[in-house]
C-alpha cells in the first residue's frame, strides 16, 4: 500500500519533470540564427566578411562566362558538353541562350550578396555600439558593394532590365526595372555611399582582407568606390545615358585611385583584389591555371596579338597570361572547337582576382576622353598601357585617326590588358561590335552565334508567373 | 494541454486504485500439468485466468501452480509456438492438465497495442505482420534486413549493395516523405534505436558528390550502412511491423514510415540450457556482367580513329604493344571479385531460470569474408536479458547488449576520380594483366579509367583503406508494478526506459603513391570520421484492465502514459590531402577540410487508449490519441494529436458460410500518424561563409528557415478480411489500404532576385492506396509429412495528389539523361522521368518513360518437414519496376560491354552495345532504364535433427545439421547485377540508381547446433 503510493509518486514526479516544455528549447548549435545573431558581439564584422566571400563568390562564373562568350577562352570539361554548347551554340534553331540552361547564371549569386548587403546594413543601423560616423562609413562601403554588385548584373542583363530592390521579407516580389532606372539607381546608390563615406571618419569600425590593402579607410576607400562610379557611368554611357552619363564618368574618375603615369606593370596592378587561399575554409582562385585545366583560351588570341618592336615577339601580355598545351584539347561530346591554349592569367590557387584595378581605370579613362572629345588625351593612355603591360610599341593611331580607329585601339588593349577579367563581351556589346566576335563554327546544327544578354533565369520567371505575372518582367 | 493538470488526474487515478486495494477476496489454488502432443512437457507456458493480463508460468517439468478467485473460473494456457487452450476450472477442482497443439501457421501470439499493451493476434483490428525467430534465422545473412525480405507482407526491403556488412533498406507500405525521414521507427524492448546513415568520408577520396574532394569530406554515395547492421539476429525472439497509422499512431510524429517492433530472446524458467551454433560459409560472384572480348589492335584503336577506345591517346603505343598480333583478354571482373574465402560465426547463447529469476545471454562473433579483393565484415556483440519478480506485485526486467561492428567495403558505386571498380572496368580495355606484381608493385595502367584520370582497379583495391568500426551499447529497464489485482480489475504501472548509444569511426585512406593521387595535385589522401549517437527515451504507464468476463463484455484495458526522448547526433571529420607518404592520418597534409555537426532533438507525449474484447471476444474496438510536441517543431510547446480508431468482428464457425470455414473476422482501422520535420527546417538562420583572407564570415541560409513548420500527417484508412478454413490449416488475409499524407515538407521556391532560393513549408498531398493478400496453408499433413506455404502479394501506387510548389526533382540522382522520379501535380511519385524522343515531331522531352515501382512483388515460402528433415524455401518475384541502369551506359559508353561482341538483330553490321549508345547518345534515354523484374530464390535450407543418440554422444540434448543458401538463384533479364540496388543507399525516391555497384554474390552456409 505504502509502496504503490510511494511509486505512484514517483511515476508521476517523473512524469511531470520530464514533459517539462522548457526542455525541448535547445538551440541549433551548428550556427547561428539571425534572432539570436542580432546585435550580438562581432556579428557585423562577420557579416561584413560574408559580404565579400559573397562578391568574391560571383567571379568565377562571371568571368568563365563571360569569356565564352566574348571569345576570350573555353570551359572543356570533359564528359560535359553543355558547357560548351549551352554557352556558344544555345537552344537548338533559336540563337538564344537556354534561361534553364547552364550560360544563364550570374544572377543567384550577385542576389545573395545583395540580400546580405541589404541584412548587414539592417544590423548597422541597430548596432549600438557604432558612433554616426561609424555606422556612415558601413553604409559607404555597403552602397558601394550594392551598386558593383547591381552592376555585374545589369551588365549582363542590359535591355533585359534587372530587379534593385530587396524586400525585407523574401517571399514579397520586388519588381524588374528598365536598363536606364538600374543605371541611375546604380549611380546614385554609389553617389550617396561616396557622400556616407566622406562623412565616415578615418577608420572603418570592421576590418577588411587584405584584397582591399590601400583602400581600406573610409577615405581610402572612397577612391574606390570612385573606380566604380567611374566604370557604372561608363557603362550607362554607351546604354544610352550619353553625354550626361560621360560627364559622370569624368567627375568620378577623377577623384578615382587611376594612375595615368604607370611605370611598371605593378604600377598597373594597383587596385582591389578578391583574395584567395588553399586554407581551411578559403575557397580556392577556381579559373586559376594549377587548380582548374579545362578553362582554355581562344586560339584568336595567338592570332590577333599584336607584334613587339622586333616583329618577331608577341604581345606580352599574350605571353605573359597564356601557355600552349602539349596537345590540342577539344571540346567533349563532338562539338569540335580544339584549341591549344592554355590560360594562366591566374597561376596559383591563391592568386587574386581583381575587383578594379589601375589598369582598367587607365583604359576607362581612354574611353571617357574619346567620348568627350580629347582624343589625344585617350591614346596616351593607349600608350601608358601598351607600352608598360605590353611591351608594344607605341599605337601609330593619332589625334587625326578616326574615332572609330581609336576605339579599336582602346578596346584591343582592354581585351589583352584585362582578359579573363570580364570585359570584353560586354565592351562588345556597348559598342555594338558583338557581330565582330569570331565564330568557331558557322554551318550547321552546331552553328555558333554571339549572345546579347543572358536571360534571366527561368527559375525567377517561373516564381513570378505563378504568384504575380504583372512582375514577371520584359525578360520572362 | 497543461501539464499539471494532466499530472494531477492521474495522481488522483493512481489514488483511488491504491484505495482499493484492501478489497482483495479470497482465493483458492489450481495446479496442473502442460504437455505438448507427444507427452513431452512445455516449460514457460503462461497460464492465466481468462480475460486477464497476468498469469503464471509453468516450471521445467511443465508443472503449473496459480491462485484464481473461489467459483468457477476458466483458464488459458498460452505458449510461443504453440496453440492456445483453455478450459473451465469448476469450483471444486484444483488440477487441471493441458495438452497444446504446435502453431504451425503462427496464429497465436500477440500484438502490440500500445506503449506498454498488447492484444492476441487473432483479436487485432489491425493488419499484423509478424516474423519469428525460427523464420527469420532460418539463413544467415549481410544483415538483418535481408533476413526479413521476402517475409513481411506489406514492405518492400533492397539491399543497397553486395558489399559485406549490410546496407539495406526496409520501405512499409510506400514512401509517406518526399523530403523527410523515410526510414521506419525501430523499436527494440521498447526502446526506439538509431537506424542513422553516417557516411564516412569515402567521398573525400570518391569525389563522388563533388569534383572538389576537399570541400566534401562525406557524402550520400559513401557507400554508406544503416545502423541496424549492428544488430544480432540471433538474439531476436520476434520482429512485429507496425504498418497501418492506427497501428502506429501509439508511436505519434515518428511513425509514417511504419514501426519495426524487435523484441530479444529472454529467459525461460528451468535448468539453464545452453545453445551453441558454429557456421562456415562462403560467398561467390553470382551473376558476370561479362566483358568485352578485344581481338587486335584495329579493333581497339580503329584507323579511322571514329573512337579511341583506349581513352588516353598516349596509351596507343602500349596497346599496339600489347595487340601485337592479337590481344589477349584478362577477366578482370573474376580477377577482382573471384575471392571466396570462408566465412565464419560462432553464437553461443544460455537462457534459464530459477524460481523469480529468467535470464538469456548470449555472445557471437561474425566474420564475413567479401567477394572483393579485401573486404570483409566482422561483428562482435554480447546481450545479456533478465527478468526478476519481486514479491507478489512488482515486475523487473532489464537488458543489456554490446556490439563491435566493423567494416571494410572496399571501393564501389559512383566514383569521380576513377577508382570505383565496376565504373573503371567499364573504360579499361581488358587487354593488360593489372594484378599485383610479385613484389608488391603494380603495373602502371595506361587507359582511362571513366574521365582522364588513369588508376590501377588493383592497386586501389589493395591499397585504399575504407575502414569503418562502431561499438555500440544499448540497454533498457522495465519496473511493472502491480497496484491493484482483484475483482476483474487490475491496475498496472510501469515505467520503461532505455539508451541506445555508439561511435563510430571511420578513416578512408588512398596512399600518395597510387596512380591516380596527383591528379589534384596533392597526392595521397585521408579522411577521418567520427560520429556519436545517443538516444534516450523512457516512459510511464498507467494501465487499469477490467475484465469481467462476462459473455457480453471481455475486457475493457484503459491505458494512459507519457513519454520522453531525445537522441543527439554528432559528427566529426577531417579529410586531408597532399599527405607524407605511409602516414595514414589527416595531420600533416597539405590542405585541411573539417565537418563537424551537432543535432540534438527532444520529443515528449502524452497517450490515452482504450482498447474493449467484447461479445464473447468477437468484437474488438479500440481507439486511442497520443499528443506530441518536439523540439524539431516550429511551435515547441504545441502538443499535434494524432488518433486512431479501429475494430475488428470475428464470426466463429459460422453456420451461414460454408462448414470448412473456421473463422471469419472483419477488420478497419482508421489513424493518423506523423513524420517530424527535419533538423533546423524551423530556423532561420545565418550559414558559416568561411573564410575570406583570413577572415570568418556569417551568410544568410539560401533555404529560409520556416518558424511554423510542423509534422507531416498521414491518416489511412485500412480495411481487411482474414479467413480460416479446415480446422485452420488454410489461411487467408487480404488488406486494402488507402494513406494519405498531408503538410509534405516541401521547399517553395522563392524568386532568387530575393537573395534566397527557397522556403520551407508544410504543403501538399500525396497518397499510396494498395492490396495485401497473403494465404498461408498446410496442403500437406500426413504421417511424419508436413508441406507448409505462405505467399505474401503487395502491390501499390503511390501518387501525388495536390502539390503548391513547382514540380521539382527528388533529390539523390544524375539528372533527366539517366532518369530519376518527379514530384509533379497529380503524377505517380515512382515515375521515372527521362529524356526520350517523345515531343511533337520526334523533339528530346523530358518525360515519363517507365514506372520504378513494381506492379507487384510477391513472395512464396515452402516449408517441407518429414521426419527430422526439413527444407525451407523462399522465392520471391517482383514483377517489373524499373532500374536506370547506369552500369550498363558506364560499360557501352566505355566499349567493355560484353554487348559489343553481339551483332544487332535489326543491322548486323553494328553490335548491340553501340546500338544501344547511340540510341542514348541521340538523347533516348530508355534504352537504359530497363526492367527490374526478377525471380529469385532468396533463401533455402536443408535441416538435420539428429536423433538424440548422436546428440548424446556430443553428451547434448540435441544435435542439428544445416546446410543453407541465400541468392542462389536468380532468374532476371536485367543487364547488370541486380535492380534492387541503388547508388545513394537509403533514399525516400530514386531507389533504382544502379551506378557501379559492389557485385552481388551467393552465399552459402553450413551449420551445426549443439543444444545442452
Amino acid at each position: 500500500m505504502q509502496k504503490a503510493f510511494i511509486l505512484g509518486v514517483a511515476g508521476a514526479f517523473v512524469l511531470v519533470t520530464a514533459c517539462n516544455a522548457d526542455r525541448l528549447t535547445l538551440p541549433n548549435q551548428n550556427t547561428v540564427t539571425q534572432e539570436e545573431a542580432a546585435g550580438a558581439t562581432g556579428v557585423l564584422q562577420l557579416q561584413v566578411a560574408g559580404v565579400l566571400r559573397r562578391l568574391r563568390g560571383g567571379r568565377q562564373n562571371f568571368i568563365t562566362t563571360t569569356a565564352r562568350f566574348g571569345r576570350e577562352g573555353y570551359v572543356y570539361t570533359p564528359n560535359e558538353g553543355r558547357f560548351t554548347s549551352n554557352f556558344l551554340i544555345g537552344l537548338p534553331g533559336e540563337n538564344r541562350i537556354d534561361p534553364a540552361g547552364f550560360a544563364a547564371g550570374a544572377w543567384t549569386t550577385h542576389y545573395g550578396d545583395l540580400r546580405d548587403i541589404h541584412v548587414t546594413r539592417q544590423s548597422v543601423e541597430a548596432a549600438p555600439l557604432l558612433s554616426p560616423e561609424q555606422k556612415s562609413s558601413v553604409q559607404g562601403m555597403l552602397g558601394t558593394f550594392e551598386g558593383l554588385e547591381l552592376l555585374y548584373l545589369i551588365s549582363t542583363r542590359d535591355t533585359l532590365g534587372i530587379v534593385v530592390e530587396i524586400k525585407d521579407n523574401p517571399q514579397e516580389l520586388a519588381p524588374f526595372v528598365s536598363r536606364d532606372s538600374a543605371y541611375s539607381y546604380i549611380m546614385n546608390t554609389l553617389d550617396a555611399a561616396y557622400a556616407q563615406l566622406q562623412a565616415g571618419g578615418a577608420a572603418f569600425p570592421v576590418t577588411l582582407h587584405e584584397g582591399f590593402a590601400g583602400f581600406d579607410s573610409p577615405p581610402t576607400f572612397a577612391l574606390f568606390n570612385r573606380a566604380i562610379a567611374a566604370r557604372a557611368a561608363a557603362y550607362s554611357a554607351t546604354s544610352g545615358g550619353g553625354a550626361t552619363s560621360w560627364t559622370r564618368a569624368a567627375a568620378a574618375m577623377a577623384v578615382s585611385f587611376i594612375n595615368p603615369a604607370p611605370a611598371t606593370v605593378a604600377d598597373l596592378n594597383v587596385g582591389v583584389y578578391n583574395v584567395h587561399s588553399l586554407a581551411t575554409g578559403d575557397s580556392a582562385n577556381g579559373v586559376d591555371s594549377t587548380g582548374n585545366t579545362d578553362f582554355l583560351g581562344h586560339p584568336s588570341l595567338r592570332t590577333d596579338a599584336q607584334l613587339k618592336a622586333d616583329g618577331v615577339t608577341q604581345d606580352d601580355r599574350f605571353t605573359r597570361k597564356t601557355f600552349t598545351l602539349p596537345t590540342a584539347r577539344n571540346a567533349p561530346q563532338g562539338l569540335g572547337i580544339p584549341t591549344d591554349l592554355g590560360l594562366r592569367v591566374y597561376k596559383t590557387q591563391e592568386d587574386a582576382v581583381p575587383i578594379i584595378r589601375n589598369e582598367e581605370l587607365i583604359l576607362l579613362d581612354a574611353e571617357i576622353r574619346l567620348a568627350t572629345g580629347d582624343k589625344a588625351g585617350a591614346i596616351a593612355n593607349i600608350n601608358a598601357v601598351r607600352t608598360i603591360s605590353g611591351g608594344l610599341p607605341p599605337t601609330t593611331l593619332t589625334a587625326g585617326s578616326p574615332d572609330a580607329d581609336v576605339l579599336l585601339g582602346i578596346l584591343y588593349e582592354k581585351r589583352y590588358s584585362l582578359l579573363a577579367e570580364g570585359h570584353r563581351w560586354i565592351d562588345a556589346r556597348r559598342y555594338g561590335l558583338l557581330n565582330t566576335l569570331p565564330l568557331d563554327i558557322t554551318t550547321g546544327v552546331n552553328a555558333h552565334f554571339v549572345a546579347k544578354v543572358i536571360p534571366i533565369p527561368q527559375a525567377e520567371c517561373l516564381v513570378r508567373a505563378r504568384s504575380d505575372p504583372s512582375l514577371a518582367g520584359p525578360g520572362c | 494541454m497543461g501539464t499539471r493538470k494532466l499530472a494531477s488526474a492521474i495522481l488522483a487515478l493512481l489514488l483511488a486504485a491504491v484505495g482499493t486495494v484492501a478489497n482483495a477476496q479470497d482465493t483458492r489454488e489450481i495446479t496442473g500439468r502442460i504437455t505438448q502432443v507427444g507427452g513431452a512437457p512445455l516449460a514457460d507456458a503462461n497460464i492465466s485466468v481468462l480475460g486477464q493480463a497476468l498469469g503464471v508460468r509453468s516450471n521445467e517439468n511443465g508443472e503449473y501452480r496459480i491462485r484464481v478467485p473461489q467459483g468457477e473460473v476458466s483458464l488459458l494456457v498460452r505458449a510461443i509456438g504453440f496453440k492456445r487452450e483453455s478450459a473451465r476450472v469448476p469450483a471444486g477442482q484444483s488440477t487441471s492438465d493441458f495438452i497444446l497443439e504446435k502453431d504451425v501457421l503462427q496464429l497465436e501470439g500477440v500484438t502490440v497495442t500500445g506503449q506498454a499493451t498488447t492484444i492476441d493476434k487473432r483479436n487485432a483490428s489491425t493488419a499484423v505482420t509478424i516474423v519469428n525467430t525460427d523464420e527469420l534465422n532460418r539463413v544467415p545473412a549481410r544483415s538483418i534486413e535481408n533476413q526479413l525480405s521476402g517475409k513481411i507482407l506489406g514492405a518492400r526491403i533492397f539491399e543497397n549493395n553486395g558489399a559485406p556488412g549490410g546496407g539495406a533498406q526496409v520501405q512499409i507500405r510506400g514512401a509517406t516523405s518526399i523530403l523527410g525521414q523515410g526510414d521506419p521507427l525501430y523499436v527494440i524492448d521498447g526502446v526506439a534505436v538509431s537506424n542513422a546513415t553516417i557516411p564516412n568520408g569515402l567521398n573525400s577520396i570518391t569525389a563522388a558528390g563533388g569534383v572538389t574532394g576537399g570541400t566534401q569530406i562525406g557524402g550520400g554515395q559513401d557507400n554508406v550502412v544503416n545502423r541496424l547492421a549492428d544488430l544480432n539476429p540471433a538474439d531476436i525472439e520476434n520482429v512485429e511491423v507496425l504498418k497501418s497509422a492506427a497501428a502506429s499512431a501509439i508511436y505519434g510524429s515518428r511513425a509514417t514510415n511504419g514501426v519495426v517492433v524487435i523484441t530479444t530472446k529472454r529467459g525461460r524458467s528451468g535448468a539453464p540450457s545452453w545453445n551453441i551454433t558454429q557456421r562456415v560459409g562462403t560467398a561467390a560472384l553470382s551473376r558476370k556482367i561479362g566483358f568485352r572480348k578485344w581481338t587486335d589492335i584495329n579493333e581497339l584503336v580503329p584507323a579511322d580513329d571514329s573512337t579511341l577506345w583506349v581513352g588516353n591517346p598516349d596509351a596507343i603505343p602500349v596497346a599496339q604493344a600489347l595487340c601485337a598480333p592479337t590481344c589477349t583478354n584478362y577477366d578482370y571482373e573474376q580477377q577482382l571479385f573471384g575471392r571466396t574465402d570462408p566465412s565464419w560465426e560462432t553464437l553461443l547463447s544460455t537462457r534459464g531460470g530459477a524460481g523469480d529469476t529468467r535470464y538469456f545471454a548470449s555472445v557471437s562473433d561474425k566474420q564475413e569474408a567479401g567477394i572483393m579483393l579485401n573486404t570483409g565484415a566482422r561483428r562482435t556483440a554480447g546481450r545479456f536479458n533478465i527478468d526478476q519478480v519481486v514479491g507478489s506485485r512488482l515486475n523487473l526486467s532489464g537488458g543489456i547488449g554490446v556490439t563491435r561492428n566493423f567494416l571494410q567495403r572496399g571501393i564501389s558505386g559512383n566514383d569521380n576520380a576513377g577508382i570505383s571498380p565496376v565504373y573503371d572496368l567499364g573504360y579499361i580495355p581488358h587487354v593488360i594483366d593489372l594484378r599485383r606484381n610479385a613484389d608488391g608493385t603494380y603495373p602502371v595502367n595506361p587507359f582511362y579509367a571513366g574521365g582522364t584520370s588513369v588508376s590501377n582497379p588493383f592497386a586501389n583495391a589493395y591499397e585504399i583503406v575504407n575502414d569503418e568500426e562502431v561499438w555500440r551499447q544499448t540497454g533498457n529497464i522495465r519496473a511493472a508494478y502491480d497496484i491493484f489485482n482483484a475483482g476483474g480489475h487490475n491496475v498496472n504501472l510501469s515505467y520503461q526506459g532505455g539508451l541506445d548509444r555508439f561511435q563510430q569511426e571511420g578513416l578512408a585512406y588512398a596512399p600518395p603513391d597510387l596512380q591516380f593521387e596527383p591528379n589534384d595535385g596533392l597526392p595521397g589522401t585521408a579522411a577521418v570520421a567520427s560520429s556519436q549517437v545517443l538516444q534516450f527515451n523512457q516512459s510511464v504507464n498507467l494501465i487499469w484492465n477490467w475484465a469481467p468476463a462476462t459473455e457480453w463484455i471481455g475486457s475493457f484495458t484503459t491505458s494512459l502514459g507519457a513519454t520522453t526522448g531525445q537522441n543527439t547526433l554528432r559528427t566529426y571529420r577531417v579529410a586531408s590531402r597532399g599527405l607524407i607518404p605511409t602516414v595514414p592520418i589527416a595531420q600533416g597534409g597539405n590542405v585541411t577540410a573539417v565537418e563537424d555537426n551537432r543535432q540534438n532533438v527532444r520529443d515528449q507525449s502524452y497517450y490515452l487508449n482504450e482498447q474493449a474484447l467484447l461479445l464473447d471476444e468477437a468484437l474488438s474496438l479500440a481507439a486511442g490519441v497520443r499528443l506530441d510536441r518536439s523540439s524539431v517543431n516550429g511551435d515547441r510547446k504545441k502538443f499535434y494529436a494524432f488518433p486512431k480508431y479501429s475494430a475488428s468482428y470475428r464470426f466463429q464457425q459460422p453456420t451461414w458460410a460454408s462448414r470448412y470455414t473456421d473463422e471469419i473476422k472483419l477488420r478497419a482501422a482508421w489513424g493518423q500518424s506523423g513524420n517530424l520535420p527535419n533538423f533546423g527546417d524551423r530556423d532561420v538562420i545565418f550559414n558559416n561563409g568561411g573564410l575570406v583572407g583570413g577572415i570568418n564570415s556569417l551568410i544568410s541560409a539560401n533555404i529560409l528557415g520556416n518558424p511554423d513548420i510542423k509534422p507531416e500527417v498521414m491518416t489511412e484508412i485500412e480495411y481487411g478480411v482474414d479467413l480460416s478454413f479446415l480446422d485452420q490449416r488454410l489461411n487467408f488475409e487480404v488488406t486494402n489500404y488507402n494513406r494519405n499524407i498531408k503538410d509534405l515538407l516541401l521547399n517553395a521556391p522563392l524568386a532568387l532576385s530575393s537573395g534566397l532560393t527557397q522556403r520551407k513549408i508544410n504543403g501538399g498531398e500525396m497518397s499510396v492506396k494498395g492490396w495485401e493478400v497473403g494465404l498461408t496453408a498446410v496442403p500437406i499433413q500426413r504421417g511424419a509429412f508436413t508441406w507448409t506455404s505462405r505467399i505474401n502479394f503487395t502491390s501499390n501506387r503511390q501518387k501525388i495528389e495536390n502539390l503548391p510548389v513547382p514540380d521539382f526533382n527528388v533529390p539523390g540522382s544524375f539528372g533527366a539523361t539517366y532518369g530519376r522520379n518527379r514530384i509533379v501535380d497529380g503524377e505517380r511519385t515512382t515515375w521515372i522521368w527521362a529524356n526520350a524522343p517523345l515531343g511533337v515531331g520526334g523533339a528530346i522531352r523530358d518525360t515519363i518513360v517507365a514506372d520504378a515501382n513494381p506492379n507487384h512483388q510477391t513472395s512464396f515460402s515452402n516449408d517441407f518437414s518429414w521426419r527430422s528433415w526439413t527444407v525451407t524455401t523462399l522465392l520471391d518475384w517482383r514483377d517489373e519496376g524499373f532500374v536506370s541502369s547506369m552500369t550498363n551506359n558506364l560499360w557501352d559508353e566505355g566499349g567493355n560491354s560484353r554487348d559489343y561482341n553481339k551483332p544487332s538483330r535489326s543491322d548486323p553490321a553494328v553490335s548491340v552495345a553501340e546500338q544501344r549508345y547511340s540510341t542514348f547518345a541521340s538523347g533516348d534515354s530508355r534504352v537504359y532504364i530497363q526492367d527490374g523484374s526478377f525471380l529469385k530464390l532468396r533463401e533455402v535450407t536443408l535441416t538435420w535433427q539428429a536423433p538424440a543418440s548422436f546428440a548424446s554422444v556430443l553428451r547434448a540434448n540435441e544435435l542439428r545439421l544445416s546446410l543453407s543458401g541465400r541468392n542462389l538463384w536468380a532468374n532476371m533479364d536485367y543487364w547488370a547485377y541486380d535492380p534492387e540496388f541503388n547508388n545513394f543507399g537509403n533514399t525516400n525516391f530514386n531507389r533504382f540508381i544502379d551506378l557501379a555497384p559492389f557485385p552481388t554474390s551467393r552465399q552459402f552456409f553450413f551449420s551445426v547446433d549443439v543444444g545442452y
